[in-house]
């Protein structure tokens, strides 16, 4: 069919209006997403095609209004609504709620905006309420929808009037609520700002909009009329004992309370709540909250490590065999060989790992547990400068740093997201485990588990410190304080629940898979200059670079050019640390060479190094792309580059100097 | 039945009910709350005192202590 051109859709709604759903419902896969510019919030956009149409949809973040300017998801919304202007905004709404859901669509009515409500969760409203949705939209003069984005139903009929509304743009005369005792200051301030602007823009500017003020001041008599809008408010607070915020987002919700008793008909009462409230003092009681956690948390980590490891294993033997199998030989099969299928090999790796995490965090999301996750760690994360949402990525971080940042996804604040990306690298992954492993084994027999929990409790112990650090370096300390909806406990929908994952690990496939692949070739062509030189030998480009940077490994007790070498491929990712310097040693064997290169010392500062120094290229790669910022890309390396030489050279300084006596 | 004081919504014992008189304080979490439907004249129910989850229009909402006791709310005490 030929297009007849393009409709510019914003998705917006409640952070629990099952908005997500309804998006992936619409757009299917066709869909992309990145940051919104500036700001390390995640933006989703996809289109689709329907009436000879082709929709591009943006789902905007999840917002309760446009008026709270701290939260950085308002600003960014009422920016894109703003500026970009879209032919329609869907807002979606939770339908089991309207008396809260209809605060947000009544404030985008009344500012003109070309809306279609979207009844969303219609099917669970139904069982004890009857919605008028004929009368709503007569009412409103808008489109209304019902639909139910878990199993489907209504989308049709979204994709329908969303057509309608863009066909039948409505007037921009906006929607009218009468706002009683503040009519008065109203109709005196828009005869000062002009007729011509919409009423709304007054109505706005007695609620303080910056936007609008500003806006007003720009006007020809602006200064005078901003002074006349204050003492209004002046006038306005000292009349009511309240001030015109106030009483302006009362007269609101009385207008739809209104609303909702006319098109509505309670029928029997909802005993989900009682349910959830019954899991509830459970989930989030004050002494089991914590171990409840813990133990979501512990499965989780089976889950995804337990489960996916295994499988990891078959997809890096099927790679080892195929490298194996790799015919000829000379530089083509080596750059196959030694270069892009160990490199395909880093990325793939990751997947069922990072599969079956989403899989589980969707799980966790959509069943309502994780506002509660975030709810019970808040106390703890707070003294780190960090949301109580932050605890779960970072605890996964103890598996795999890779999909512990991807899991920041579900953090909504920018600082929040940052802080916890940043510290992430911190938690001792699993990768790092064969290093400590060996070391221990060889330095320290009979006490490994000491060794290991020191390490481990080292990372943590640090995360701390420089979450600390960088909130008040960069941050300044604020921390938004804690109000958070906790949505009804919810059995999470499969169909909703796989596409969602499918959706957050192909994203990782594309992204982060590029830049582990072309490090991988780049490490290659290091190890291979110049021609004709053994791979990753002495005299290779990257031999010879560790044999520069080795002086500077020696005050922490390893400044040979193998450690150096080693520690560089374990960039590459961090388990090939011990690999490499099993190649380097080659047949000596790999247990004698380290007991005569290191000392118990040594060893013990060369696994502070392998815990802190430079996230592997993976895990960069996801930093790069989650932050979009290269310059909290290079804050991350370089600071964790530091602190790693730093901490090892102390432990060894300061460790030899008690030891000397003795030898 | 008792006198009617205005107390911190943090002072509400379990299963306590209030109408919110006002919120204190201009600090910038307000519009947020107002917006969540926190607003005066709401009746509020605390559920669980610590931590803090109360019931509002039927939804549950978590408030930290800090935001708890700036929220002020009207009840129905016996002295």
């Amino acid at each position: 069919m030929e297009e007849k051109g393009f409709i510019r859709v914003a998705l917006a709604g409640h952070p629990n209006s099952g908005k997500t759903s309804v998006f992936n419902r619409l757009t299917g896969s066709k869909q992309h997403t990145g940051n919104w510019p500036g700001v390390t919030v995640e933006k989703k956009e996809g289109y689709f095609s329907y009436m000879g149409y082709k929709v591009i949809v943006t789902d905007l973040p999840g917002i309760y209004g446009l008026s709270s300017a701290y939260s950085i998801d308002e600003r960014i919304a009422k920016t894109f609504l703003t500026e970009e202007n879209p032919d329609v905004i869907v807002v979606v709404v939770d339908s089991t709620n309207l008396d809260r859901n209809l605060y947000l669509p009544i404030q985008l009515l009344e500012m003109g905006f070309n809306l279609v409500l979207d009844l969303n969760m219609i099917d669970e409203a139904r069982k004890f309420l009857k919605i008028n949705s004929t009368e709503l939209s007569r009412i409103l003069g808008i489109p209304v929808v019902e639909t139910a984005a878990n199993t489907g139903e209504g989308i049709e009929d979204l994709k329908k009037k969303i057509i309608e509304a863009f066909e039948k743009r409505r007037g921009d005369k906006g929607l009218k609520i009468d706002y009683g005792r503040l009519e008065d200051e109203i109709e005196r301030l828009w005869n000062l700002v002009g007729r011509e602007y919409p009423r709304w823009v007054v109505i706005r500017a007695l609620e303080e909009d910056q936007d609008v003020l500003n806006m007003i001041k720009g006007l020809e008599n602006g200064a005078e009329i901003i002074e006349e809008i204050k003492a209004s408010r002046d006038r306005i607070t000292r009349k009511f004992g309240f001030d015109p915020e106030t009483i302006i987002v009362e007269r609101r919700f009385g207008y739809i309370k209104g609303l909702v008793r006319r098109v509505t008909e309670r029928k029997g009462t909802e005993d989900r709540l009682a349910l959830s409230d019954k899991i509830d003092s459970i989930v989030t009681n004050r002494i089991l909250g914590i171990p409840i956690f813990t133990l979501v948390m512990f499965f989780t980590f089976e889950i995804v490590f337990k489960l996916g490891g295994p499988i990891s294993e078959l997809i890096d033997e099927a790679f080892i065999t195929l490298s194996g199998r790799i015919p000829g030989e000379g530089p083509i099969h080596s750059l196959l060989a030694e270069g892009v299928i160990p490199g395909l090999r880093a990325v793939l790796v990751f997947l069922p790992n990072i599969a079956l995490l989403f899989l589980v965090i969707t799980i966790l999301e959509d069943s309502g547990y994780m506002a509660r996750a975030a709810f019970v760690m808040d106390k703890i994360m707070h003294t780190m400068g960090l949301h109580g949402k932050s605890s779960i990525p970072m605890i996964l971080g103890f598996g795999c740093n890779v999909p512990a940042i991807m899991a920041t996804r579900t953090l909504e604040s920018e600082k929040d997201r940052i802080l916890t990306i940043m510290v992430i690298p911190l938690m001792s992954c699993s990768a790092r485990l064969p290093i400590y492993v060996l070391f221990s084994s060889v330095f320290f027999p009979g006490r490994e588990g000491v060794v290991l929990f020191s390490l481990y409790m080292l990372g943590i112990v640090l995360a701390v410190v420089v979450a600390k650090l960088l909130d008040t370096l960069f941050f300044k300390g604020e921390v938004a304080p804690l109000v958070m909806e906790l949505p009804p406990y919810r059995m999470p929908n499969l169909r909703g629940v796989l596409i969602q994952t499918w959706i957050r690990t192909e994203l990782f496939l594309r992204k982060a898979g590029m830049i582990i692949f072309s490090v991988s070739v780049l490490v290659w062509i290091l190890g291979n200059i110049p021609f004709g030189v053994e791979y990753a030998s002495e005299d290779s480009l990257i031999g010879k670079i560790g044999k520069s940077i080795s002086p500077l490994l020696e005050p922490a007790g390893f400044g040979f050019w193998q450690a150096a070498v080693s520690l560089l491929f374990g960039i590459l990712a961090k388990e090939v640390v011990v690999g490499t310097l099993g190649t380097l040693y080659g047949r000596e064997g790999l247990r004698e060479a380290i007991s005569r290169e290191f000392t118990p010392l040594s060893a013990y500062s060369f696994m502070i190094m392998s815990l802190i120094y430079i996230p592997c290229v993976a895990t960069v790669a996801v930093i790069r792309r989650e932050t979009n910022s290269w310059r909290w890309t290079a804050l991350a390396i370089s600071y964790s580059l530091l602190l790693g030489w730093i901490l090892s050279v102390l432990v060894y300084q300061v460790g030899s100097f008690f030891n000397e006596p003795i030898n | 039945m008792g006198r009617s004081v205005e107390v911190p919504l943090l002072f509400l014992g379990p299963g306590e009910k209030g109408i919110i008189s006002r919120i204190v304080g201009g600090f910038c979490a307000r519009a947020r709350l107002e917006e969540m439907g926190l607003t005066p004249g709401k009746e509020v129910e605390l559920l669980s005192p610590n931590p803090i989850i109360v019931s509002v229009d039927g939804v549950r909402i978590a408030l930290g202590y800090g935001i708890a006791s700036k929220i002020l709310v009207r009840t129905r005490r016996r002295i």
